[in-house]
């Protein structure tokens, strides 16, 4: 993307096509480079891997229509796309009434403690515990910062708060899944 | 908008920045550093918790995208089909737009054209209508019948005359003519002598007697009425002439001054320019009758009145006996009655053809000064009263609709916080 979505002022027929051909060709690079992350944070957000299917979809959808108010004074094309993925999994949480009862995924669970060793599985049983312990502000930071890969910058945008205090708040959560860890050891 | 941070701290501790940035590094793939190993394996279980892409979602995904991404111009439109709202057929952004510059300026000059083509037309329609208002009021005009010297022996005052109506001056040859075609002893008619400036007079009046009249209406603005009407009564005394009697009403919306004046008939032509050069005219007639046989003849009465006087004086010298005396003494006080009648009916016309009657109305309304043509300062004007009507009308659209704007934008940004704020609550246990 690249800010190419924010050119508003073409000023030829030509510059018009080549503008909107850039914009196609940005948005495409953005689909490719982040849809998994997308589906990672929402389904981690979620818990819920088909109502995270849906929304990936559906935010991909909001994101290709608004395509021409992306500003990149505002922000990353990741964090722009990262915003409207939260607001899509907010409206689905709101929407279902699933965050308390939900619970984590018992396939991923099931599969991924079969295959490790005794002490590996014994840590990730802990950090899952921890992870279903955290509140779903802490939850989405972890989703955002492990699972989507993004900057503390781009967090920031995404949840609307300084660097600095998403930074602190993320450091918060880290301590709070490191304690969890240690006392579950 | 960012939602006001819950936490105000001033940001992250030394210590949580570098774990902060360990945590990137991690995240990145670098080996973790002394005293990092815990930190690493925790990034690495979170990393590893990460919920795995499926290809079910990846071949859904790929469908949407093959119906939308590539646009309306080379597929179907499917999924996002309204997101190509901007796109034109052939893949073109399409500017609505971008006629409009163009169009509008075609549109104005249209306009333009029109306005100028329609004041033009209305220009030369002014000017016909007041030819026409001109040639009315001549037609109208009543040429009054001499009858002054009805009591001279053969003159009776019968007889009306309608002007020619034809807005010329009306030859005096035409007057002799029927002078000489009338009857014996009998006046006829002049015809009225209607014309513009500088034609007033008629050929040959300063040969003939002329009792000559003139109605003048001045339109002015209210305001100034009494201005115009102080201005006629200046030049009617420089021209030494009087006012015979002069009466104004005005009122808050209008104003009228009427004037009746006396003025030297030679000097009477350059006496009315410089009246209706004081404002608008809106009506000018003028009459002329020809007097030169009632002028001549009270003349004529006069001269015969005093020779016989004259003569019976000489007999009243020559008579011997009394009887005689007192016969021709009341032949004397009979022609002395004769020559006091004559000599006031000769001063009566010759003070008609010395003086002329010429009343002047003025009227004044708002914006009354007006003279119907469209100058450029009345485009000026124009100009400048429209902008008033466009700025008045904005100032109250602005009244209006700012203090609605202010509303919208108020409840917009109360909507969007309280939106934001439920979207946000989804988060809280």
């Amino acid at each position: 993307m690249q800010g190419t979505i924010a050119a508003k002022a073409p000023e030829t027929t030509e510059t018009q096509r080549t503008n909107a051909e850039a914009l196609e060709a940005a948005f495409e690079q953005l689909y490719r480079s982040s849809r998994e992350d997308v589906f990672a944070y929402v389904a981690g957000l979620l818990r819920d891997r088909s109502a995270a299917e849906d929304v990936t979809a559906l935010a991909f959808e909001r994101a290709y229509r608004k395509r021409q108010r992306f500003d990149s004074r505002k922000g990353t094309p990741r964090a722009w796309l990262f915003g409207i993925a939260r607001n899509a999994a907010l409206d689905e949480l709101r929407r279902r009434k699933r965050i308390a009862a939900l619970a984590a995924d018992p396939e991923d669970t099931a599969s991924a403690s079969l295959d490790e060793e005794a002490e590996v599985a014994l840590r990730r049983t802990a950090l899952r515990k921890a992870m279903a312990g955290l509140d779903t502000r802490d939850r989405e930071l972890v989703a955002l910062k492990f699972f989507a890969g993004l900057s503390n910058a781009e967090i920031a945008t995404v949840i609307g708060l300084s660097e600095s205090n998403a930074g602190t708040k993320l450091h918060r959560t880290i301590e709070k899944l490191r304690r969890a860890c240690d006392e579950a050891a | 908008m960012k939602l006001p941070d819950r936490d105000t701290d001033a940001g992250p501790s030394p210590e949580a920045e570098r774990e902060l940035d360990a945590v990137d590094r991690l995240l990145a793939g670098e080996r973790p550093g002394a005293g990092e190993e815990g930190l690493a394996t925790l990034v690495a279980d979170l990393r590893a918790e990460r919920p795995p892409y499926s290809l079910s979602l990846e071949q859904e995904l790929e469908r949407l995208r093959e119906n939308s991404f590539r646009g309306p111009r080379t597929g179907p439109r499917g999924w996002f089909s309204g997101a190509s709202g901007a796109f034109a057929e052939g893949g073109r952004l399409r500017r609505p737009g971008g006629w409009l510059a163009p169009a509008g300026g075609l549109a104005t000059l249209v306009v333009v054209a029109t306005v100028v083509v329609s004041v033009a037309d209305q220009g030369g329609q002014d000017q016909t209508l007041d030819a026409g208002t001109f040639l009315s009021d001549d037609q109208n005009a009543k040429t009054v019948p001499e009858s002054a010297g009805g009591g001279a022996a053969g003159v009776s005052g019968s007889g009306s005359g309608s002007g020619s109506g034809s807005g010329e001056i009306a030859p005096l040859s035409a007057a002799e003519d029927s002078l000489d075609s009338g009857a014996a002893g009998e006046l006829a008619p002049a015809p009225n002598t209607t014309s513009n400036k500088g034609e007033r007079t008629a050929r040959g009046a300063a040969k003939r007697q002329q009792d000559r009249s003139a109605t003048v209406s001045l339109g002015t603005d209210t305001s100034k009425v009494s201005e115009v009407a102080n201005q006629v009564v200046q030049i009617t005394e420089t021209a030494g002439g009087v006012v015979v009697s002069s009466n104004s009403n005005e009122t808050p919306t209008s104003a009228v001054a009427n004037l009746q004046l006396q003025l030297p008939t030679r000097s009477l032509d350059s006496t009315l320019d410089q009246i209706t050069d004081l404002a608008n005219v809106q009506s000018l007639n003028e009459a002329a009758v020809d007097i030169t046989k009632p002028f001549v003849s009270a003349q004529d009465n006069l001269a015969d009145a005093r020779a016989e006087r004259k003569q019976l004086l000489r007999a009243l010298g020559n008579a011997k006996t009394e009887q005689e005396a007192d016969a021709i003494q009341a032949k004397i006080d009979k022609a002395r009655r004769q020559i006091s009648r004559a000599e006031s009916r000769f001063q009566n016309i010759a003070r008609r053809a010395r003086l002329s009657a010429v009343a002047v109305n003025i009227d004044g309304t708002p914006n009354g000064d007006d003279d119907g043509n469209w100058s450029l300062g009345d485009a000026a004007d124009d100009a400048l009263s429209a902008l008033k009507t466009v700025a008045g009308v904005l100032l109250i659209s602005a009244a209006i609709l700012a203090p609605l704007a202010l509303l919208a934008i108020a409840i917009g940004l109360v909507a969007r916080a309280i939106g934001r704020r439920r979207r946000e609550s989804a988060l809280d246990d």
